[in-house]
């Protein structure tokens, strides 16, 4: 029986349950018992998982990543896992190093695809830029791997996990302290959005620009690694390994190169425009239609356009 | 008060050579660039040490000897001290024995603070600030976009994360990791200083001083190991090309009506 589990992140619930999927491919022909692990839950409906591990303490710094890798540890050495999945947001990125450091495992970041071949569990993830994606295989239990919201999805949801109260043996306190949380509400989440108008390093005007684009088409903006890095645009609104993973029905990629890291960050996407300069990036072979040029004269005549 | 400031050069990404033939980034010709993050926390620790000249910062990065003269620039920045953490005995390391690395070396010194970036621009897997963190047994937290107080005995930071600003004091020694959000500039070396000899305050660390055992080194003391790199072949949809004109454009136009999308 190969036993996984998955940490429960209370501000994503429904893209943790997705996790089900990553742990049911995990096991490949083995018969398969999946955990969930749910910290101060309350009454957050969870559904699909076999058992549902609940961890009720009020006084419990949520924040801490010291106090959650003291918590898995714990439940680890109860139940031995084969595997813990830790779904990758800002927060479990912090936690799921720290714990396999602790368990002394090693871990696979944002992993997008999943190989079993006989006991072998290849876990695949988009290598240094260029069009590669790279097998890893972990040689240490549990398997510990990250994964971004939104790479997989699960199905049916029927099953009502049986529920198992947790009592924790003594935690080290906390020495961090959380002082104010302030909501920063972008106007629209990239994940959620149907129609994407996406900048890239060939995109050399403003962001202002490129949302008069956006608006005309009721679309939101995003963009690539390289403007993040430039500081042109926050993290928050970007495609791709390092960023975020979208869906939309549409995606307009101005000035996006196509580098594996990128590409991987579009799941189901029904139609793509690629605007580039070079003929020959990869963005332009995933695209319907391909649009050779500048991507800032495309914009302003597009918008041109569209406004008469 | 003194600073760690752990620091990793990455292939410049945006300036690589590109190789087509095989798909991929030439990387003995591509230039090593200080990550992005990681120069936004070493500016923070030396525009500190501007203010109170009490602090004292090294710069530690782990990498090839070829690093030791760009190190040596920091020190001629400002910089106390500088180490490089070389060997070819740590070559092939996974994040599990970088760490660990780190750390031993680390543990060697006295610091009231280890600063590095959140994100690499190769893409890396961001996990060596919190498993430092783990051996260190020191808080840790990520997405630092300010730093509002330090000193001996705790850090209030503010981090941006998942679309909220978490404003949080940690107690010291901790980990910060921060990032280019920051918008810090590192400056250049004084004219006077471009040629000053700084080998008294820059050490060079091998395995001969932290004494490892190799079984937890290099890649046998990897866990996570590359069984191979396969350039992915897509499918190829049926496809139209336009250029940027009028009939481009009009084209574009037929297309997003032909859709729905306006």
């Amino acid at each position: 029986m190969f036993k996984a589990l998955i940490l429960i992140d209370n501000d994503f619930v429904d893209y943790s349950i997705d996790l089900i999927e990553v742990a049911s491919r995990m096991a490949g022909e083995e018969a398969v018992s999946i955990y969930g692990l749910g910290i101060n839950l309350a009454d957050k409906k969870i559904s699909g998982f076999d058992s549902l591990i609940c961890v009720d303490d009020s006084s419990l710094q949520m924040k801490d990543s010291r106090v959650l890798t003291d918590i898995i540890e714990q439940v680890q050495q109860a139940y031995h896992f084969d595997s813990i999945i830790v779904l990758a947001t800002d927060f479990g990125r912090m936690v799921a190093p720290r714990v396999a450091m602790r368990l002394r495992v090693g871990i696979v970041a944002d992993i997008t695809e999943i190989e079993v071949i006989g006991q072998e569990r290849r876990l695949i993830r988009p290598a240094f830029s260029g069009n590669m994606l790279a097998s890893i295989i972990c040689d240490s239990t549990p398997i510990m791997v990250s994964v971004h919201p939104n790479v997989f999805h699960t199905e049916s949801l029927v099953k009502i996990p049986e529920r198992i109260d947790f009592p924790l043996t003594e935690l080290k306190a906390s020495s961090i302290e959380v002082l104010s949380v302030e909501e920063v509400k972008e106007k629209q989440d990239i994940r959620e959005a149907k129609v994407l108008v996406s900048a890239g390093a060939g995109f050399t005007s403003t962001m202002e620009q490129l949302q008069i684009l956006a608006e005309q088409l009721k679309g939101t903006i995003s963009v690539s690694k390289p403007l993040v890095e430039q500081n042109r645009a926050p993290r928050a609104i970007q495609v791709g390994q390092s960023g975020k993973t979208v869906s939309p029905d549409l995606y307009i990629a101005l000035g996006i190169y196509g580098s594996m890291q990128h590409v991987e960050g579009l799941k189901n996407v029904k139609e793509i425009i690629s605007v580039n300069t070079d003929s020959g990036a990869p963005m332009n072979y995933l695209a319907n239609l391909v649009v050779i040029g500048d991507a800032v004269e495309f914009m302003e005549k597009l918008s041109l356009r569209l406004e008469n | 008060m003194k600073i760690i400031c752990l620091v990793k050069f990455v292939p410049d990404t945006n300036q690589y050579e590109y190789d087509y033939e095989t798909d991929k980034i030439n990387r003995e010709k591509s230039e090593l660039i200080l990550n992005p993050d990681d120069k936004s926390a070493l500016a923070w620790a030396l525009q500190q040490k501007k203010q109170d000249s009490a602090i004292v910062i090294e710069v530690v990065s782990m990498g090839p000897l070829k690093l030791a003269e760009e190190l040596k620039d920091f020190i001629r920045l400002g910089v106390d001290h500088a180490t490089l953490i070389s060997d070819r005995l740590f070559a092939g390391s996974d994040s599990l024995a970088t760490s660990l690395v780190l750390s031993k070396y680390l543990r060697s010194q006295e610091y009231d603070l280890v600063l590095t970036g959140t994100h690499t621009l190769d893409g890396g897997t961001g996990h060596i600030g919190p498993q430092v963190a783990e051996l260190l047994g020191n808080n840790q937290f990520s997405n630092i976009k300010s730093i509002e107080t330090v000193n001996k005995n705790f850090s209030v930071v503010e981090a941006l994360q998942d679309g909220q600003i978490l404003r949080v004091k940690l107690q010291n020694p901790s980990v910060l990791s921060l990032t280019n959000q920051l918008t810090m500039r590192l400056g250049f070396v004084r004219y006077e200083n471009i040629d000053k000899n700084v080998d008294t305050q820059f050490s060079l660390v091998t395995n001969e001083t932290l004494k490892l055992s190799t079984e937890q080194i290099g890649r046998k003391g990897s866990p996570t190991k590359v069984r191979k790199n396969s350039v992915l072949k897509r499918e190829k949809g049926t496809q139209q090309t336009v250029k940027v004109d009028d009939e481009g454009i009009e084209t574009v136009i037929q297309f997003l009506e032909e859709k729905g999308y306006v």
